[in-house]
């Protein structure tokens, strides 16, 4: 008998380790839905937020065309067409204007009137792109003269047909159709501020357009012959150096494009590579249940001859084949999902999303569902290797040697490694990679903490408590119950959820609160000088309180510290548009509430020299430093000043506030016009005085703050939204790990049911145990990630807007009570079966 | 004549935290070509770990454990695997099939692992038919009886012709009926099979049947009764 060298393990020849590996999996379903659950939910929000990310990069590349609408954009405050600055005739290439101004509009059907953007187009605007109306045909009566279009939104609103007359300014017009689609319009913003189109041509009807009216002219051109949008510039460039015009080529929009969506590609990467983390914890969470139910197996196949390799096998072949399938649904989830994201972001974005299936995301799903899988299922699989056959007889003491402690230690170390280089692959920069690591491990970690408090604090109370409260604590600790996996998972769900709930709360309370505070809750704009005494008595009229009178000078830099904006630009670094635009300034001789000096003197006066204070967040912006010289173009004529002061504005005060303030003095006689704050005390009186003063004095535009508040409101909802979205999916892994703690705990709590019923206790007081031992769970979830929302929306809303946390306790006593009782539901549908039946009949199934 | 199995001055120490209990000491114990021997004693008398350290399952502190010339207490875990597919037959008191895999199956699995290529699947029915099961190669151990089941267990444990069969309490779950079916088969076989066969038990009607007792009592195994005394 010669027994050794036993053959080695090979997956060819021993093919009864597929069919084991095949027939094992098969034999408990649910904990294999479980791990694979745990997967999906993982893998599917990074599929989906990946592949958003990829064909929104992608549509914005390849519509950045159709977003300018041209390929060179000129825009000026003074019209192209005046003889003084047109082009000349030899300028070949074709061109379209349009003129844009924010004024009242009427609506004489309903004698309503709306703030709305008023834009005279002319010429084949847009270039690139679709202007979709309906009917179809409307784009051509517009471009014939024969009338208005309107946005879709303000048509609904105010329930306009074809046909009926619309009063901007002194001019009606019959609507001739409906915007349904414009090149670059954001549908958050039309539906905040929709746009009224007239001929361009019939602009000075309306009398709108007054001296010192904010009105943005816009010249669109397109390229000719072999000609890109450089050469195009270049052809330009002398007149829009004589004549300060700002501009925008393609290369400058899909920078700004690309810029402006940084932020949002980032904060969806950021949840998205949360749902990664909390997913792995649920896969942990999963294997570990998995695999500990499989070691009496693993134990009987080796005491019947089967070596440690073989099983080791078996296994690492069903966690590879799970997986697959859990990365491959992820990704068909994912990619579902998907498909809902534009739903809720549409408004948000100015491109037509499209749909595609993205190779990256696919790829990052199966890669990163593999690897974390393997990697997180390594720690248990290695054990399996070293389960005696013994252990099918009797539970063996399992004590990790020193070498299982270091191996252990360096796989969970590659774990974070891996963890962290998901981190920065998805951030795509190294430091924003490892602040999500670092962020998210420094949340899971407080909440762990928080947790393990929580539940020692409630041992520590229990103890003076009543029997069924006693029992419930300490089923808190039983083992294998996963209590401090559960409350961190569902304690970052309330921690999401809190967060958006506290910002929301505190920023809306705060404008609600500066509202009543400052009593005014309407403004009207473009007030002429001619028009301000005559306004005011009609205010008066109206027995509403005047509570402010601002003269607003618009004006342009021409200068920064004796450079041309242009080679201040090239020198600095600044962006084009901040020196190009037009900067409203006001004079006084006093700071409002909420303006605070950081540096310098205000009012400040030296010899003749003119000093300007400066809004701190734009002097940063344009690298201004006290005493640099600024020359404004004011009108026309230019004046030397210099920096006084840097202020700081709190921006979330109801209140004008300005960029550039000059002291009293300087501009009086330049032209101007005023905004009145006012206060009217019911919206049916704000309703009815804007329809006055838009039927006296049209060019006057009225802003109702209520409103203002509604839609401030209204965008934070839908922001929210997607958060409240992301956090679904994060209490999904949630119900997965209490689905798995309680089934892992199964075996004990039937024995602890047991115990108590031959002990006495009826089915109503193990049923109240239960409802304390799951509300509890759920409170203390809630309470740890609430906690943490409140010191996160602290440190936020002092650092970004420095105002106090103002909670919603309504909407976060629904939240908590919700999801005490989701778990309570979830604890009490896996235990109803063990309360239901007689201590004799469970011992007789446990046997 | 050799023995098959030839444990010498076996040793076996539990410890408790920081109490330790001497389970087997110095124990000695021959199994011989054919024969069967029972072990009685009392519960947590050591008898299943003596059977647990015969079938290589557990080692012993001290003492050596050969089966033919192999010295078990001196492999690996893995070549002490291998010695249990291809030489030893274990059945269990609670049966210890494979509950995904039907009966024929789990009679089949160590001829898999022992890559067995040809006539495994004819071998393994005959066993079952042998056992009154023919009707049940299909059965998942949950739609077996626990007489059936433990038929299957002991087909499976005798399906590679192993040197010797150790049985822990084979008959301690079954009723009476069913205990007498499965002591009659064990017999059976090996008496046509020639297979010499260890019984652990605490019944002594089926200890009474054996070539050969020993009582464990205190770690010590002591003869009961010998009704055929082996030539060293």
């Amino acid at each position: 008998m010669s027994p050794i060298p036993r053959p080695s393990t090979n997956l060819f020849k021993d093919r009864w380790i597929w069919r084991f590996m095949w027939r094992d999996m098969r034999t408990q379903p649910e904990r294999v839905a479980l791990l694979l659950l745990s997967i999906i939910l993982g893998i599917a929000a990074l599929v989906a937020i990946t592949s958003f990310n990829e064909n929104l990069k992608s549509d914005l590349e390849n519509q950045a065309k159709a977003l300018l609408a041209a390929d060179l954009v000129l825009y000026s405050s003074q019209p192209f067409e005046s003889a003084e600055v047109a082009l000349p005739d030899s300028f070949a290439n074709p061109s379209a204007l349009d003129a844009r101004l924010p004024s009242m509009v009427q609506f004489p059907n309903t004698s309503q009137s709306r703030l709305a953007q008023v834009i005279g187009i002319e010429g084949p605007y847009p270039f690139y792109g679709n202007f979709e109306t309906y009917p179809p045909q409307a784009l051509a009566s517009f471009r014939l003269g024969r009338g208005a279009l309107v946005d879709e939104n303000l048509a609904i609103q105010y329930n306009l047909l074809i046909n009926d007359s619309i009063k901007v300014g002194q001019l009606m017009l019959p609507v001739v159709g409906y915007v349904t689609k414009v090149p670059g319009n954001i549908n958050l913003i039309t539906s905040l501020a929709p746009s009224v189109y007239i001929p361009y041509r019939q602009l000075k009807n309306t009398a709108l357009i007054q001296r010192g009216s904010n009105v943005t002219y816009r010249q669109f051109f397109r390229c000719i012959g072999e000609e890109d949008d450089q050469d195009l510039l270049a052809k330009l460039k002398p007149y829009i150096r004589k004549y300060g015009y700002s501009f925008e080529t393609l290369d400058y929009r899909k920078k700004n494009l690309s810029e402006a969506f940084d932020h949002l590609y980032r904060y969806m990467n950021l949840l998205s590579y949360l749902s990664l983390v909390l997913g792995s914890i649920g896969i942990a969470c999963s294997i570990l249940l998995y695999t500990k139910e499989k070691r009496k197996r693993v134990a009987l196949a080796r005491s019947i001859g089967a070596s440690s390799q073989a099983m080791y096998w078996v296994y690492l072949l069903q966690l590879v084949f799970l997986a697959l399938v859990g990365s491959l649904m992820g990704i068909a989830m994912g990619n579902v999902l998907q498909l809902l994201i534009p739903l809720v972001l549409n408004e948000f974005i100015p491109v037509r999303l499209h749909f595609s299936i993205s190779l990256q995301a696919t790829l990052s799903g199966l890669t990163y569902g593999l690897l974390l899988t393997l990697l997180i299922g390594s720690i248990p699989l290695l054990q399996m290797r070293s389960i005696p056959a013994l252990s099918m007889l009797k539970a063996p003491k399992l004590t990790n040697s020193w070498q299982v402690k270091i191996r252990n230690f360096f796989l969970i170390a590659l774990i974070l490694l891996c963890m962290v280089g998901i981190a920065i692959r998805h951030a795509n920069d190294p430091e924003l990679g490892l602040l999500f690591f670092g962020g998210v491990m420094a949340c899971i970690l407080f909440l762990w903490c928080l947790a393990i408090l929580l539940l020692v604090g409630a041992s520590l109370l229990a103890k003076r408590l009543k029997f069924e409260w006693k029992q419930a604590f300490s089923n808190l600790h039983r083992p294998n119950n996963q209590t401090v996996v559960l409350v961190v998972i569902i304690g970052m769900c309330a921690f999401l959820v809190g967060t958006m709930s506290l910002v929301k709360s505190s920023l809306l309370r705060q404008v609600q609160i500066a509202g009543k505070h400052n009593r005014v809750n309407l403004v009207l704009v473009d007030v002429q000088p001619d028009q301000k005494e005559a306004v005011l008595r009609q205010v008066a009229n109206y027995q509403l309180n005047t509570r402010e009178v601002i003269p607003v000078i618009n004006t342009r830099i021409k200068s920064i510290q004796n450079l041309s904006i242009d080679a201040y630009s090239d020198s600095t670094g600044v962006p084009n548009w901040a020196l190009y635009i037009d900067y409203p300034v006001t004079y006084r001789s006093e700071l409002s509430e909420g303006e605070v000096i950081v540096s310098g003197e205000f009012p400040k006066s030296q010899n003749d020299s003119v000093f300007v204070s400066v809004d701190q967040q734009l002097a940063e912006k344009l690298q201004l430093h006290l005493g640099d010289p600024i020359r404004f173009s004011i009108h026309g004529i230019d004046l030397e000043t210099y920096v006084g002061s840097i202020r700081k504005v709190n921006r979330l005060k109801l209140q004008a506030n300005f960029v550039f303030i000059f002291p009293e003095g300087i501009l009086e006689k330049s032209p101007k016009f005023y905004a009145i704050l006012i206060d009217s005390p019911t919206k049916l009186k704000t309703a009815s005085f804007q329809n006055l003063i838009s039927e006296l004095f049209p060019n006057i535009s009225s802003i109702d703050l209520n409103i203002l508040l509604r839609s401030l409101n209204e965008v934070i909802d839908k922001v929210a939204f997607v958060i409240h979205f992301m956090t679904f999916l994060f209490l999904c892994i949630g119900i997965v790990i209490l689905i798995s703690s309680i089934s892992n705990s199964k075996y004990l709590r039937i024995q602890e049911t047991v115990l108590l019923r031959t002990l006495g206790l009826v089915r109503k007081q193990l049923f109240t145990i239960n409802l304390i031992e799951f509300g509890y769970l759920g409170f203390f979830s809630v309470c740890t990630g609430f906690s943490l929302a409140f010191l996160v929306s602290e440190v936020l809303l002092n650092y970004l807007f420095e105002m106090p946390v103002r909670p919603n306790y309504l909407e976060l006593t629904l939240f908590s009570l919700g999801i005490g009782l989701l778990i309570i539901m979830i604890g009490w549908w896996n235990y109803r079966n063990i309360l239901r039946v007689s201590p004799m009949q469970i011992l007789r199934k446990v046997q | 004549m050799e023995p098959v199995l030839n444990a010498h001055r076996l040793t076996k120490t539990y410890r408790t935290g920081s109490e330790s209990v001497v389970v087997l000491q110095d124990v000695s114990f021959h199994v011989y070509p054919g024969e069967s021997v029972a072990i009685i004693g009392a519960s947590g008398s050591g008898k299943t770990t003596l059977l647990n350290l015969l079938a290589g399952l557990d080692l012993p502190d001290q003492g050596e454990i050969f089966l033919g010339p192999t010295q078990l207490n001196q492999l690996t875990e893995n070549d002490r695997a291998y010695m249990r597919n291809r030489y030893i037959g274990l059945v269990y008191q609670d049966y210890q099939l494979l509950p995904h895999y039907t009966a024929l199956e789990n009679v089949l699995f160590p001829l898999e692992i022992l890559r067995q290529t040809s006539g495994k699947k004819e071998k393994a029915q005959a066993l079952l038919s042998k056992m009154g099961l023919s009707e049940r190669y299909y059965h998942y151990p949950s739609m077996l009886s626990g007489g059936e089941q433990q038929r299957v267990a002991i087909a499976r444990s005798i399906v590679t012709q192993p040197l010797i069969l150790l049985a822990d309490e084979p008959t301690g779950n079954l009723h009476r009926e069913a205990s007498d079916e499965i002591t009659t088969l064990l017999f059976e076989m090996n008496k046509t099979l020639a297979t010499p066969m260890v019984i652990v038990t605490h019944q002594m009607d089926l200890a009474m049947q054996c070539d050969r007792v020993y009582q464990m009592a205190r770690g010590k195994l002591t003869p009961y009764i010998e009704k055929t005394l082996k030539p060293s």
